[in-house]
């Protein structure tokens, strides 16, 4: 029962992660590597909160929410500036910058060593210590993550940011604000991403800066495009594939040594793949489905 | 045709140059309330030139512009637009990924639901807005004709449906100026004239409209006043009739000096 429901947790995080770069990647269109950078700094801030403030989980979770929005629309700044190819470097940047901070800060993150034993959920009583009530909350939490990520994209709000991509001049031609739209989708994204390391944090107990490298970035370009980007559930069903996809390599009888290097063969065959053969990726995969079940009844109903 | 005759619309001795080109030199005029005024002249007269000044792309060397009384020089171009003022591209800047619906959707101005904290903290009442707004857009799209079409990609659209869905997106904005540049380019006959007639039939309405355009058909057909650009000056401004009655401009215009 533990196996499975280590993977629903793995799921309910990257779910958030991978939702929450697609409103940067997909709907406002701006390609930032930055995401795993607000992961780490959720991580982090939970991580410091509960072992100096004894500060409950919860509220952990709104603390690294606050503190990567605050921190996204500070990335908004320079990214805005620059735009296209060059934001690209901005995030980059940026994440390295992240990165040296968590692994140079010696006084506060205690650099590679890292920072261990947080302490684990307790929500008003409820002690959360073992795995289904893990699962529970945090797929829970990732619910109501995903529902706002939807809600945003589907609103007025999401369709301006669409309209930025496909062309922002013409947008501003109709009243957007581009600095404003693109501010706010860091700072939201963001926001949703540190929630998701706060998680990964009072789950995993201990946060180091190896965990929040550009692997981890590539790993949500890899979700969100293989899902199908500017479509949410594509995303979603992007994070299910990838988390479940490295355990299923490992009953490939692939020696421990290769499993690492067999994993990136497979993701980068897959993201080849896809982009060949489906580039509407999963979200396309599942409409076609949905369409052909469609017909199927549709035909059996008038032969019928 | 109703005539306001409140100036909407005041450029005040603009200039731009770009490195040695003088585009515009020094040119002034006003676009009054209700009335139609097109933009006429060789290539490189600085009309796009004037009207990226206008709707704020470009910033003048010296000069102002006015629109309803205020001075609007240095607003960003999303600003201005606020303001009322609807500037169409001769490359259209359509969204091309988004259906016909959603493009004039988006151009509505004053979407509470834009803003993300209202998205959450007031669901119902964008609910309430959204169908206004479709309704709103779709009366766009009826006037343009492309109600049948609402669902349909702007990607999938022939190259005259892109060009009225532009129109579309214009007429939901509810601007107080429409900034037309070049409207019937690359339109066959038939096309240009559903073009004139949409624009006559705004223009009765009471839209003030400034066009750009070098199919002197549509500029007869629509304007009531034509201001002849060359060279960055503004050489003659009159009816279509005397504009174009007059011997020496159309030598300017077709080049025979």
């Amino acid at each position: 029962m533990g196996y499975p429901l280590h993977i629903l947790i793995n799921i309910s995080i990257y779910g958030i992660l991978a939702v929450s770069f697609d409103l940067v990647l997909g709907y406002a269109g701006l390609f930032s590597v930055a995401h795993a950078a607000f992961f780490g700094m959720g991580a982090y801030v939970a991580a410091l909160a509960s072992l100096h403030l004894h500060t409950p989980c919860l509220l952990n979770l709104l603390l690294a929410a606050v503190f990567c929005a605050v921190a996204g629309a500070l990335l908004a700044i320079p990214a805005i500036r620059v735009g296209g190819d060059y934001l690209v470097v901005a995030s980059f940047g940026f994440m390295m910058l992240v990165f040296t901070v968590m692994l140079n800060w010696h006084e506060v993150t205690r650099g590679a060593l890292g920072l261990r034993g947080i302490a684990q959920p307790s929500i008003f009583g409820w002690e959360v210590r073992t795995l289904p009530r893990y699962a529970l909350l945090y797929l829970a939490i990732a619910v109501l993550m995903v529902a706002a990520a939807w809600r945003l994209a589907a609103s007025p709000f999401g369709r301006a940011l669409r309209a930025i991509r496909e062309n922002q001049l013409g947008a501003e031609a109709i009243g957007k604000n581009p600095v404003y739209f693109k501010t706010w989708v860091f700072a939201l994204a963001g926001a949703m991403a540190g929630v998701a390391g706060a998680m990964y944090a009072h789950y995993v107990t201990f946060v180091g800066p190896y965990g929040f490298t550009m692997d981890v970035s590539v790993l949500l370009f890899a979700m969100v495009i293989l899902g199908c980007t500017g479509t949410i559930v594509g995303p979603l069903m992007g994070a299910v594939l990838l988390v479940i996809l490295p355990e299923a390599i490992r009953f490939l009888m692939v020696p421990p040594r290769l499993q690492g290097p067999v994993r990136q063969m497979v993701y980068g065959l897959l993201l080849v793949v896809f982009v060949l053969v489906c580039p509407d990726g999963l979200y396309g995969i599942l409409r076609d489905v949905r369409a052909g079940l469609r017909r199927r009844s549709a035909a059996a109903r008038t032969s019928g | 045709m109703p005539g306001g005759s409140e100036i909407l619309l005041a450029v005040d001795s603009l200039s731009k140059s770009f490195g040695g080109i003088q585009a515009v030199s020094r040119l002034s005029f006003t676009v009054r309330q209700g009335s139609v005024v097109s933009l006429v002249g060789p290539n490189g007269a600085g009309k796009t030139t004037v009207f990226n000044i206008v709707s704020g792309a470009l910033k003048p060397d010296s000069g102002h512009v006015h629109f309803k009384g205020q001075s609007i020089t240095r607003l960003a171009p999303y600003e201005i637009a606020r303001r009322g003022i609807s500037r169409t591209f001769q490359d259209m800047r359509l969204f091309l990924g988004m259906t016909v619906l959603e493009n004039v959707l988006v151009s509505v101005q004053g979407q509470v639901g834009e803003r993300p904290l209202a998205v959450f903290g007031a669901p119902w009442r964008i609910r309430a807005e959204e169908r206004r707004y479709r309704d709103a857009a779709r009366d766009a799209l009826r006037v343009v004709g492309l109600l049948d079409r609402e669902d349909v990609l702007a990607s999938n659209l022939s190259y005259g449906q892109q060009k009225r869905l532009v129109i579309a997106r214009a007429i939901a904005m509810k601007a107080e100026l429409w900034l037309l540049d070049e409207p019937a380019a690359g339109l066959d006959a038939a096309h240009v004239r559903e073009m004139m007639d949409l624009v006559r039939r705004v223009a009765g309405l009471g839209q003030t409209v400034c066009l750009v355009e070098h199919n002197l058909g549509v500029v007869r057909h629509v304007s009531e006043r034509v201001l002849f650009l060359s060279e960055g000056t503004l050489l003659a401004e009159g009816t279509p009739e005397e504009i174009f009655g007059n011997r020496d401009l159309r030598a300017i215009y077709l080049g025979n000096v």
